[in-house]
């Protein structure tokens, strides 16, 4: 059994990394696929470790296309910016690093607290619970009042606005399945829209730096990872909370202003959510992110010793994939800088509006439409381009308020 | 040539609002599709499906949620009405109690998997429609 449970644990790092690589493709697009093939393995473990592995070593290897080619994936979104600011910095590959380890920080983070603290989480869940509106509504406030000018604060009322009905419509809407909606809605807000304005502004990559120099202080480091594996406790604790918003909630409470420390939050809001959220399917049979959802599928109820074997899976394959994508994320810089980013980024915007239009029809495709030009639109009134991510906070507001019903059925959607 | 600031700035927010208004009628214009309770699968997770059954077994929570079992013939299905959408069905005069054993019901609503068990869950209070006995 260790050799099937060893193979089928690295079989999930090519997977992972070339699913990584290719823009906009996240877990969730291939799950149903990879469950459709259970019949193929007799033993339902095998699978839901592929599935784990898989998982994980795709969230490190999402941040290079994210990063270098502004075509990221769901959860990683937010890091177009910070990982576009950097490469014209010439630090793309300081970038793919720091996101590294704050992934990996966190992981070790995470795995701590669920063995030591994991059974108080369903306290701290029914604590915070209550509470979650109230500080998402704050978020919303500060986003838009911390803006510099009221001319801007203006435009950043109008990009909430704008973002959050596209929110409220996408999310309740049956003109494109549930599943899929998030893609054409985020990479239309931070990609493709990114993309559009690099094509306008004919943006050339600087040379860049593949030393082994971070610019980040040690006691930064820590708290970034420390906020991450809180962050993504709260993404694998609570409903409605996805690593973007979590991610933007510690941009602003926990003072993640800086590109470098942000990068590596949001790295590690998305691998502790892999921990967290297995503890979660243990400790209250609810899980938080698309590989626990199949997890859950394939092992109704998970025991204590299932949820350390998945642990340590995802410490497995993590210490395996992390020097493969370390090599990945120092030659790309050499290939891009061959290459011109105008083309480059035209071919990377027209992959992703094909992959919309193939995951979502036409439907999804009026979404990416609507949503590019909010991104753009972000662009232009030179409002932070985190004002967009009320299109996931303001539902959120609306669902832990208790008054989705009251407004869907005011709309009649 | 690059494009002038105040060109992409008002395009960029006539396509939002377009596209906004858009998508709303297109939600508005699109009935999801009738059928069975035996033909839902899990392939057909996130998508919005209307289905018509009696209820065969009904629960209520502390919490004021409302978990009822649907079936037709020889398949059912777990239908999940939580408080906030309890509460909205109560403002307009139905309540529990109105869910009866051997009600037909109607429900539109989203296929979701809870506990390796398919459920469809309603989200507005006109998703659930008491039919009679």
């Amino acid at each position: 059994m260790l050799i099937e449970l060893l193979f089928f644990s690295l079989l999930g790092v090519p997977l992972g990394i070339v699913l990584g690589l290719l823009p906009g493709m996240h877990i969730n697009n291939v799950i149903p696929i990879m469950l459709s093939l259970s019949f193929l393995v007799n033993n339902p473990y095998y699978l839901a470790i592929l599935i784990i592995s898989t998982a994980t070593v795709q969230i490190f290897t999402s941040f290079i296309p994210s990063i270098f080619l502004g075509a990221p994936d769901e959860d990683t979104s937010l890091s177009v910016l910070p990982g576009h600011k950097m490469l014209m910095e010439g630090r793309g590959y300081e970038a793919i690093k720091l996101t590294i380890i704050g992934g990996m920080g966190a992981i070790v983070v995470s795995v701590l607290m669920t063995l030591f603290l994991g059974s108080y989480f369903t306290l701290l869940h029914d604590f915070l619970r209550p509470y979650i509106a109230y500080a998402l509504i704050g978020v919303t406030l500060f986003m838009v009042l911390s803006e510099k000018s009221p001319k801007k604060i203006l435009g950043a009322f109008v990009v909430v606005l704008l973002s959050g009905l596209l929110g409220i419509f996408v999310l309740n809407t049956g003109i494109v399945s549930q599943k899929n909606v998030l893609f054409p809605t985020l990479a239309g807000l931070f990609a493709t829209s990114t993309l559009l304005v690099s094509i306008n502004q004919k943006t050339k990559i600087p040379k860049q730096k593949t030393d082994s120099k971070i610019n980040l202080d040690k006691s930064t480091i820590i708290k970034s990872i420390i906020l991450g594996a809180l962050a993504g406790m709260l993404v694998g604790l609570l409903p409605a909370i996805g690593v973007s918003q979590a991610a933007i909630f510690m941009q602003y409470f926990g003072g993640l202003g800086e590109a470098r420390s942000f990068l590596m939050t949001l790295s590690g809001i998305g691998t502790a959510n892999e921990v967290i959220s297995l503890n979660s399917l243990y400790l209250i049979s609810n899980p938080r992110s698309g590989s626990s959802v199949a997890v859950e599928r394939l092992i109704p109820n998970i025991t204590y010793n299932d949820m350390l074997l998945f642990i340590g899976v995802i410490l497995f394959v993590s210490g395996i994939a992390i020097p493969i994508i370390l090599f990945i994320g120092r030659l790309v810089p050499n290939v891009l800088s061959k290459i011109n980013y105008t083309i480059l980024s035209a071919s990377v915007l027209l992959f992703i509006t094909f992959m919309v239009f193939i995951i979502t029809g036409v439907y999804g495709l009026l979404i990416g439409i609507t949503s590019t030009a909010i991104g753009v639109l972000c662009f232009y009134l030179d409002v932070r381009r985190s004002n967009c991510m009320s299109v996931l906070i303001i539902p959120s507001i609306l669902f832990f308020l208790g008054v989705n019903p009251l407004i869907l059925t005011l709309l009649n959607i | 040539m690059e494009l002038s600031k105040k060109f992409l700035l008002t395009t960029s927010l006539v396509i939002s609002l377009s596209g906004l208004v858009l998508i709303y009628a297109a939600s508005l214009n699109t009935s999801p599709q009738k059928i069975p309770i035996g033909d839902i699968t899990s392939d057909m997770e996130g998508r919005t499906v209307t289905i018509t059954g009696h209820i065969s077994q009904k629960r209520e929570t502390t919490d004021g949620h409302l978990f009822l079992t649907l079936s037709d013939k020889k398949n059912d299905i777990q239908v999940p009405i939580f408080s906030d959408l309890m509460k909205g069905m109560e403002k307009i005069g139905v309540t529990k109690s109105d869910f009866r054993i051997n009600n037909t019901i109607s429900i539109e609503g989203t296929v979701g998997i809870y506990k390796g068990s398919l459920q469809i869950l309603p989200k507005k209070v006109t998703d659930v429609k008491i039919l009679g006995d």
